[in-house]
């Protein structure tokens, strides 16, 4: 016989658990989604995994390899390795190695809207005193080459940052000249409204590869009246300033995003067609948050995350339907959970990072010479709750790391440590938001069973999988496009596709 | 509002077990849970009239016998998962001593 019989190569047929977690799919009660500690799954009955979990699997049956394959048993130690699974382990955390790379400039709180849910309570025209001052800046460079990641993201916020462009372009020249002996990627962006970009502005960002970032709630009628300025013109001057931002800095460098207040949450198809008919291929979907004054306003433009998620269903089987047409589009937070749930690769996404992106994705430097681990933890300084700032733009890194801000976020920044949230499926390819918790539950850590976040993940995650599983061969084919731009950032393909 | 009592097997479901379960009802209810020599007593009390309690025993009781699976899985797996996730991220660089220092 030239090859020895199949039972030759098997060892021994026993295996060994290997640590997993399981939920039950809500659409289909018998059958569970089962993943690794690395993230890998698969879904299988019930009735298998308890099965599986007693020992009773045969080594001749398509699960046992199924589940071998994806890390969730190992056979006889003789014949098979964990190197792979602690590979791929490493390579979702693989944005651990580099700390923050993303690093928000605030250059000034004035803004020229009155946007009923702001969530960073700008502040009037007039007052500069909410501007950036020189000595600020100049410690902000200081410290952004402290921390070692070699790509550093500098996005530039408000308020409206053009209002203080002088400072933007000031704190360009200083990071290039800086960079000539770092040798560090750098990469520009502006969150603006766009609104009064001047061409000189243009120009100097077109010498500097900016991209652009701004808001734009869907049609004009929707726009207006989330955005009201005085002359009610909000909607015609970011369309053009997108427009402008294109023909100058290229197709691909402006995107948009889009603030869900109550009644954006009854225009899903007309906010995606408006979308479409501006030539946008991305599109975010981005649900209130409880800062500023979007606290203030809550009950005017609040909801339930119910009708979040409920609208959300809606535009994602919108969004499918446009790409079953041919036109590629999608949206961009769907995007981030679809490449955590059909890729190995890590993206550093803040928000679905565990240990917590705060702190250790990005870092915020306010107008005034504070320092915040992200976004949120600068909104509630706003609103008075100084709780999360780490300290100076005097200060080293070093101390910022050992504040009793940092080591508060860091308590509660582990998702796989957290109550509930250690027994989930989706824990693996999720995050942790100590600082999200904080500010709607008043506790770093959250309870869970009433957690907007859970609720937002949990949802989002379950929608997604079960269009994946339940879907035709071309919605797979879409999502799984979706999730491979997370990670290959393909603009020819989206160029086909338009 | 009127409380929904549930007994459970005491040699079944640890109280541990039995803990997590009402943990993930504690958004909707009150939870009691007393324990006696035999049996585990859960009582919950629904926090306001809007929440449905249909079935709640039935989901109750499904919920437990996953959780006891977990717990099963956790016996087993538990050392396993500190002992990788300490091998696989021995080669990362630390933050603390990474930052400040010039690559």
């Amino acid at each position: 016989m030239k090859f020895a019989p199949r039972n030759a190569f098997a060892g021994d047929t026993g295996y060994r658990l290997l640590p997993l977690r399981f939920r039950r799919l809500p659409w289909d009660e018998s059958h569970v989604l089962i993943t690794s500690m690395a993230g890998d799954w698969l879904i299988a009955q019930h009735k298998d995994l308890e099965r599986a979990v007693e020992g009773k699997l045969y080594y001749t049956e398509p699960l046992f390899a199924e589940m071998e394959a994806r890390h969730l048993i190992a056979a006889d130690p003789n014949h098979s390795t964990l190197a792979p699974l602690l590979s791929q382990y490493r390579t979702r955390k693989s944005y651990l190695e580099h700390g923050p790379s993303l690093h928000i400039f605030v250059v000034s709180l004035r803004c020229h809207h009155t946007c009923t849910y702001c969530q960073v309570s700008r502040q009037p025209l007039g007052n500069t005193i909410f501007d950036m001052s020189d000595a600020t800046a100049a410690h902000a460079v200081e410290r952004l080459f402290e921390w070692p990641s070699p790509t550093l993201t500098v996005e530039f916020q408000g308020g409206e940052p053009l209002l203080h462009f002088a400072r933007i372009r000031a704190l360009v020249e200083a990071i290039e000249q800086r960079n000539r002996s770092e040798g560090r990627t750098l990469r520009f962006v502006i969150a603006s409204t766009l609104h009064d970009l001047t061409d000189e502005q243009l120009a100097f960002m077109r010498d500097h590869q900016f991209e652009l970032s701004t808001s734009l709630d869907g049609p004009e009628w929707l726009h207006n009246a989330n955005r009201p300025r005085p002359e009610r013109d909000s909607y015609q001057r970011t369309v053009e300033g997108i427009e402008r931002g294109r023909k100058v800095l290229g197709e691909d460098s402006v995107s948009a995003l889009t603030t869900l207040t109550r009644r954006s949450l009854e225009a899903p198809h007309e906010i995606i067609d408006e979308y479409r008919k501006l030539g946008f291929h991305s599109i975010s979907l981005r649900p209130l948050s409880p800062y500023g004054f979007a606290r203030k306003t809550e009950g005017r433009n609040g909801y339930p995350m119910a009708d979040f998620l409920q609208f959300y269903e809606v535009a994602l089987d919108h969004l499918l339907a446009v790409n079953r047409e041919g036109y590629f589009m999608e949206e961009t937070y769907g995007r981030m959970l679809l490449s955590q749930l059909l890729t190995p690769f890590s993206h550093g996404y803040v928000d679905l990072r565990s240990p917590t992106g705060a702190g250790l994705g990005a870092v915020v430097y306010d107008y005034d010479g504070r320092v915040y681990p992200s976004d949120e933890a600068r909104m509630l300084a706003s609103m008075g709750d100084h709780a999360f700032a780490l300290g100076r733009v005097d200060e080293s890194v070093s101390a910022w790391l050992d504040s009793p801000a940092m080591q508060r976020v860091l308590s509660a920044g582990v998702a796989e440590a957290l109550p509930t949230c250690a027994d989930c499926a989706y824990v693996p390819l999720c995050g942790a938001d100590p600082i999200d918790h904080y500010a709607r539950q008043g506790d770093t850590i959250g309870h869970r069973p009433t957690s907007d976040f859970c609720r937002k993940q949990m949802g989002l995650f379950d929608l997604l999988l079960q269009r994946w599983e339940q879907g035709t061969a071309t919605d797979q084919r879409i999502l799984e496009d979706w999730a491979l731009r997370a990670t290959r950032r393909s603009i020819a393909r989206e160029a086909e596709a338009a | 509002m009127k409380a929904i009592e549930i007994v459970l097997d005491g040699g079944l479901f640890s109280v541990d077990v039995i803990a997590c379960t009402a943990h993930r009802y504690t958004g909707d209810y009150f939870i009691e849970i007393v324990s006696t020599t035999s049996n585990v007593l859960v009582r919950l009390t629904p926090k306001t009239d809007s929440v449905t309690s249909h079935l709640l025993a039935e989901r109750f009781r499904n919920d437990a016998l996953d959780e006891r699976l977990r717990e099963q899985i956790r016996a087993e797996t538990c050392e396993l998962r500190t002992t990788l996730v300490r091998a696989a991220l021995q080669q990362a660089t630390p933050l603390l001593t990474a930052a400040g220092q010039k690559q």
